[in-house]
This record gives structure tokens, sequence and C-alpha cells, in this order.
């Protein structure tokens, strides 16, 4: 499997996986390059998107605050984390790298994992150690780090090519020059490299902090069967999260309720949101259909609320009317993307999500797959939009299935005319076409209808009735596939 | 705060129209309303020039020619759910309701019910290179049952960032039918109802009803003859007892609907027996 990006309009290798590199395909090679170094293996590509990754190493940093109380992302492909004061919990370090690395193998990742003093030199023998688990002890580090190449104090290109220039290829050559004349040959960067993997300069990194969602809850006295005691409390909790999420200057876009019960497992209630919102009226319209249908159990004993979901929202202005403050916001006078995206909510919240749906053009030559439904509680759409669209016209009803039909016709390959549909003849004044639609001979797995030509009629009957007809090229046969209406 | 929606520059120079504009926005509190109607682009008879916004429009299901059409008749012989809305005409009609907004405000085109959806190709205007404004503006609804339609009907005409709403109104009862009125008048969007041609002679509290019919085409552009079936508050269509039709086709490229290039510019009107013809409209004089 290759990672490819697009440079000068070509398809470039931009990452590549242990098979391929060990059959030769390196980064920067062009995509047909690496398919020639392959010789026909089967190879899956997928486009690089580097600011996916990024956000997919600080997810993985989130995870991994499990395992130690401060985790770094360190960009493209490592987490630096300080386990300072974790060596009571495993044992010692050893056992606390294999810990780690299982874990976060059973996640599906391949990992190299060193343990040692100081972030510098954990990184150089983590990426250029020999082994996949080493663990460093204190004052190993500058026996540790001699034998390794100087790429692993994380300098930059141009210094490693000079330092390569005048025959320093190892850390352990840097170590028996003399510090003055490297300050005065490589700069003062190299040092401070040299220092932070041997320990006599700190090294500070900036550690992902968890952030606790807003939550609200109550615990009752004891287990609560009274649905008004019930609902009068998800109010008042809705209320008090409404407060905080006001504090915050953010509104919720996803809202858990979990309802403690006694004996019996807890309920958990989803509410989704198209767009972030602290209003408690909205947020109590979506709550009340679903708490009055609550099954109790034998009562229920705790009721929490929390925002797993938030997204930024504006502090709203407020002005002063007949000496009292209130928010220029009225409910009378509510914005109008506030009050559409109430609307998506509530038809979503009744109907389903997926019968509230945008449209948005694919790339894709067959008509009835040359747009797509998506949800409108989606924050982004699966694909963008493609830009290009056919300029062939389109009938305004597209039949889900193309029916068959009966026509009669001058020529064989030629338009029909006279057709029946749905038991109604049609006798064929005007006919337009044929538009030729391929078949999808790439692709296997899609339906059998797709793997044959089409040729495409705009035809006319005498009562001024526009059809859009077609007949497969390879079985002959004539459907009905839409009507200008 | 109530804004002052008009202002008026000169005394004397407000239209009657714009001045009930004024006074039902003093009456109503309606300071963001939008303009109080769409003008459609067709010409010809008043009351096609413009739909007004906050009331039910019904458009009744394509047929054929007038003469063959019995609307006492349900179409088909069990073939009752098949019926063609006139999709290219609610299209143009939404698109001119969204053209009429400000392009500052939020305003979406809601479709209810999968009948009234269109293909979503017809929603991109090939004018000036694509134009998606309409296909991204729209939010299209697939009730499961007739009970939540009315109900999404309901609640998207109440909303004041919905600036049209097309639905599926088939099977609609003069009740239901006054409900989805008092909703339209609540908010301020254009209110269009595709209905089957046999419901043509239910009761309804449309302001507006419409039918439209095939009529062949000596080109490849599709084209109809509207007929004001009923219009609230003008007397005259009833008080003549004179049927009046326009003559319309649809036009790909700008994403229109618009009167038949051929009626329009035709020499002698006289000569299009049994039609007469004037502006793009044609009243039957036989």
């Amino acid at each position: 499997m290759v990672l490819v990006k697009i440079a000068a309009a070509r398809q470039i290798v931009a990452r590549c996986c242990e098979r391929s590199a060990a059959a030769g395909v390196r980064e920067w090679m062009t995509l047909t390059h690496a398919r020639a170094v392959l010789m026909g293996t089967p190879l899956r590509v997928h486009p690089y998107d580097p600011l996916g990754d990024e956000a997919a190493l600080k997810a993985l940093a989130r995870w991994a605050v499990r395992c130690a109380p401060l985790v770094a992302p360190d960009p493209p492909d490592g987490l630096l984390m300080d386990v300072s004061g974790c060596r009571p919990l495993y044992g010692n370090e050893q056992r606390l790298v294999n810990t780690f690395a299982d874990r976060i193998g059973r996640l599906g990742f391949h990992t190299r994992v060193a343990c040692a003093s100081t972030f510098g030199c954990a990184w150089a023998v983590a990426r250029f150690s020999d082994q996949e688990r080493s663990v460093i002890a204190h004052g190993q580090e500058h026996q540790a780090l001699t034998p390794l190449p100087i790429e692993a104090l994380r300098i930059d290109e141009d210094t490693a090519a000079a330092l390569l220039e005048v025959g320093i290829e190892r850390i352990g050559h840097l170590f028996a020059l003399p510090r003055r004349e490297l300050v005065a040959r490589f700069g003062s960067h190299l040092l401070l490299r040299m220092d932070q993997a041997t320990g006599k300069t700190i090294e500070v990194i900036q550690p992902q902090y968890p952030v606790e969602p807003p939550s609200v809850q109550r615990v009752f006295d004891g287990p609560v069967t009274q649905l008004e005691a019930v609902m009068r409390t998800v109010r008042e909790l809705t209320e008090d999260l409404a407060g905080k999420l006001h504090r915050l200057e953010s509104g919720v876009r996803q809202l858990d309720i979990v309802f403690d019960r006694l004996d019996i497992a807890a309920l958990r209630v989803l509410i989704t949101l198209s767009r972030p919102s602290r209003d408690v009226k909205h947020l109590w319209s979506l709550l009340k259909p679903k708490v009055e249908t609550i099954h109790m159990g034998f009562g229920i004993e705790r009721i929490a609320l929390t925002a797993t979901v938030v997204g930024r929202l504006r502090h709203e202005q407020i002005e002063q009317a007949d000496g009292q403050w209130r928010s220029s916001e009225s409910d009378d006078d509510a914005p109008a993307d506030r009050a559409f995206g109430e609307l998506i909510d509530t038809l979503a919240q009744r109907l389903g999500p997926h019968r509230t749906v945008c449209v948005h053009p694919v790339e894709s030559h067959l008509p009835e797959r040359s747009f797509r439904e998506h949800s409108v509680m989606q924050t982004q759409r699966a694909q963008g939009d493609a830009k290009q669209i056919t300029a062939s016209d389109r009938p305004s009803i597209l039949l889900e299935r193309p029916e068959p039909i009966d026509v009669m016709g001058i020529t064989p390959e030629g338009p029909p005319s006279w057709l029946r549909w749905r038991g109604e003849e049609h006798r064929i004044v005007t006919a337009i076409g044929p538009e030729r639609i391929g078949s999808v001979w790439w692709s296997t797995d899609v339906s059998p209808t797709y793997h044959s030509h089409r040729d495409y009629f705009k035809v006319q009957d005498g009562a001024g009735r526009w059809l859009w007809v077609y007949r497969e090229r390879e079985a002959g046969r004539w459907f009905a596939h839409g009507e200008w209406a | 705060m109530v804004g002052t929606p008009f202002k008026m520059k000169r005394a004397g120079s407000v239209t009657r129209q714009q001045l009930a504009e004024m006074i039902e926005a003093i009456e109503f509190r309606r300071a963001s309303r939008p303009q109080a109607s769409v003008p459609t682009g067709w010409g010809g008879t008043a009351t096609a020039q413009t739909l007004a916004r906050g009331v039910i429009h019904e458009w009744f299901g394509l047929t054929e020619a007038p003469e063959h059409f019995n609307a006492a008749e349900p179409r088909g012989n069990g073939r009752a759910n098949q019926w063609s809305p006139p999709l290219l005409v609610l299209t143009h009609l939404a698109r001119r309701a969204l053209e009429t907004v400000e392009k500052t405000k939020e305003r979406w085109v809601v479709w209810i019910g999968r009948r009234v959806w269109p293909h979503p190709r017809v929603l991109i205007r090939d004018e000036h290179g694509p134009d998606r404004l309409l296909l991204q503006q729209s939010l299209f609804v697939d009730p499961p049952d007739e009970a939540g339609r009315l109900w999404a009907i309901d609640l998207a005409l109440r909303c004041p960032a919905v600036t049209a709403v097309v639905a599926d109104g088939s099977r609609l009862r003069m009740g239901e039918t006054r409900r989805v009125q008092l909703a339209a008048e609540q908010g301020c969007s254009l209110a269009l109802l595709a209905r089957p041609p046999w419901e043509l002679k239910q009761l309804s509290a449309a302001v507006t009803r419409w039918r439209v019919l095939r009529a062949p085409s000596p080109d490849s552009r599709p084209r109809w003859m509207i007929e004001l079936m009923r219009c609230k508050g003008v007397q005259q269509l009833a008080a003549r007892k004179a049927v009046s039709y326009s003559i319309l086709e649809w036009d790909r490229a700008k994403g229109r609907v618009r009167p038949s290039a051929q009626v329009v510019d035709q020499p002698d009107p006289a000569t299009a027996s049994p039609w007469q013809v004037s502006h793009g409209a044609v009243r039957r004089t036989g």
C-alpha cells in the first residue's frame, strides 16, 4: 500500500508500507515508477492526507494519556511521553515499555518504543536502534547514542549534509570533537540537540491535556418512579448545562443523557444537533419526546447530562428595554440560521437523519449515481462536490429503477416510433438522441445493470409528454428512465 | 426592536401594493419579512405575474389536453399513485423565491415528500457556468406517512429561514389545508403544494389553484399550458366565465420556465384559432 500526493501534475509516493519498501519503492518516486518496481504486484493506492494524519496523531495522544500523565504528539509519526513517577505502577521501565507497546499494537499500529531519561535520547534510540523496544538506563545515554547516525539528533537536513561532507557520520564522532568548534562551524542548534539528548539541557514538551466535556448530574435520595419528577429534573439539568455552555461560549452538538436505574442497566439517550445550540427551549423540545417514553424500571437513581460534542457559539448581545436587560435575540426575532438549525434538528429527531437530507453531486457519469444524499446532521461531507457536472439534458423525474417498455421502431438501433409504458401506448412524434452512456467496466461491486452500454433518447409523444428512454446495447432491451414534468 | 420596513423618500411615490405591504408589516410586526410576493416572470394575466408569500398555492399534476381530461374521474384503473407533479414549474418558482430574498440572509427551499423531489440536475443552472445555489440551499425531507408529511409542512412553513416550501399535497383534506394555510400565514415563505389532477374538485383553503396541462412542443423544450382555476379575491374570472391559459416552456440553460417564445412572437394572434393570444396568455374564444 502506498499513499500518494499530487505534485506538478504527477502522483508522487508520499508514504509506503514495509512490503512495498522492501520491494524497492521509495518516497518521492512517481506512482508509475513504483508500479514498475513492483512488477505487477497488486498495489493499493490511497491519497496522502497530512491533516488527517495530524488529527489522528492527536487523537492517539489523547488515548495514550491512560499510560502516562503527559503525552505530546510529535508529528509526523511519534509520541513523546513523560513517564516520570509511573515506574511503581509497572515495576520497572521494561515492563512499562512492553505494556504500552502491546496495548497500542492491539489498535493496529506497529510501534518502536524506547524509554530513556531524556526525550532526545529516547527519540534517537526508538528510530535508529536495532531493537524495537529499548530501555536506556540513567547515565547510559552517551553510550547509547554513540553508534547512532547523526540524523538521530533531530537536526535539519542542511546541517546533516554539512556534517556528512566532513566525514562525521555517527554521533560518537561529534562527541569526540571540541564543542567550541562545533558551534563555530555548524551553529548552536546542533549543540542544543546534543545537550538535550545527553541530558545537559532540559527539554520541554507541549502535552495534550484532556478536556472534560461539560456535564451536569443529579443523584436522587432514592429510586424515583414518577415521570413528572424525572422530566422536571431533566429540564432543570438542561438549564444548568446551558448555563455552563454559556460560560464556555459554546453550544452542544451531541448530548448524552444517562439514566442510572435500580437493579437494571443504565439507559442512555443520545441527541444529535445539526448546529451548536444552548437554547433551553430547543433542547427541551428535542429531549421531551425521548424522556416521555423511557423505561424507568424499578426507579431512577441518577440522571447525568453530558455535552459530549460541543461547538463554539458566540455570546449574545444584551440590550436594555423598558428598564430591563434582555437578550437582543428574543424568541420572536430569532436569527434565521438558528431557526433553520432548530428546524433541521426537529425534523431529523422525529423522522430520522436519513429522511432529512441534502444532495451533492459526485463524480459519476451514470445518471442515477451522479448525485448522493447525505444527512444534514453530518458536519462535513464524506467527499467534496464534484467539480464537473454533465452538461447534457436530464429529466426532472428520474425513476429509481428503469422500467421495461415495449417499443416499435423503424430501424433496429434508431429511436422508437411507438412505445408502451405502464399499460399506456404512446405514439412518438419527436426523438432526440442517442446519448450513449458507457458501462462501469472497471468496477465489480456494482449491479449488473451498470455493465452494459445505454443509448438514451429523449422522446415526445403526441400529447406533449417527454420521456427519457434507453436501449441496452448488449441485450437490446428498452427501458423508461425518466420524464420531464 | 421593530425596524421600519420601508423608507418612503417622497410622499406620493409609493404604489398601492407597497402601501398594502407597509400596512401589513405594521400590523403583523413583520419587520424582516422579505418581499411579500414572488414574481413569476411569466407576464400575461396579473394573477400570473406574482405569487403571494404566506398563502397556499396548489399546483395540480400533469394531464393531457383539457378536452381529454375529466377531473371527476380518477386517473388510471387502480393506478391512482401514478401522477406526475409539475416539478419544472415548481423548481422555477422555488428559484424565483430564492432570488427575491437578500443574499445576506439565511434562505432555504424545503422539498417535502419524495414525489416532489426533482432530479438534482435540474436544480443546477447552466447560464453562466454551473450555478448550484438552489441545490445547495435545498433541504429534502421524506416523511414516512401522511401525518408526518403534514407535520413537516407545518413546521417548515413556520421557519423564518425557509423561503419556499414545495410539498406533496395529495390526500390533504379541507381541515388539513386550513392548518397549512395558518402555518403559511405565520411564516413568510412561498407555499407550493403539488396535488394529483383528480383532486381538483376537493375543497381546499388554498388561495390559488393551478392546473398544468401538457402541450405538444415543436422543438426540444417541454411545454405546458397552465390554467388558473381559482384565485381568492379575484372575481373577474368567475364573472366572465372565461378560461385563461398561459403557454410556458422549460429553458434548461437558464433553469427557468418562461412563456413560450412561439406564442409571444406570433405575428398575428388572431390566427391561433381557437385560442386567442395576448402577451403570452391564451384565451379560448370558441
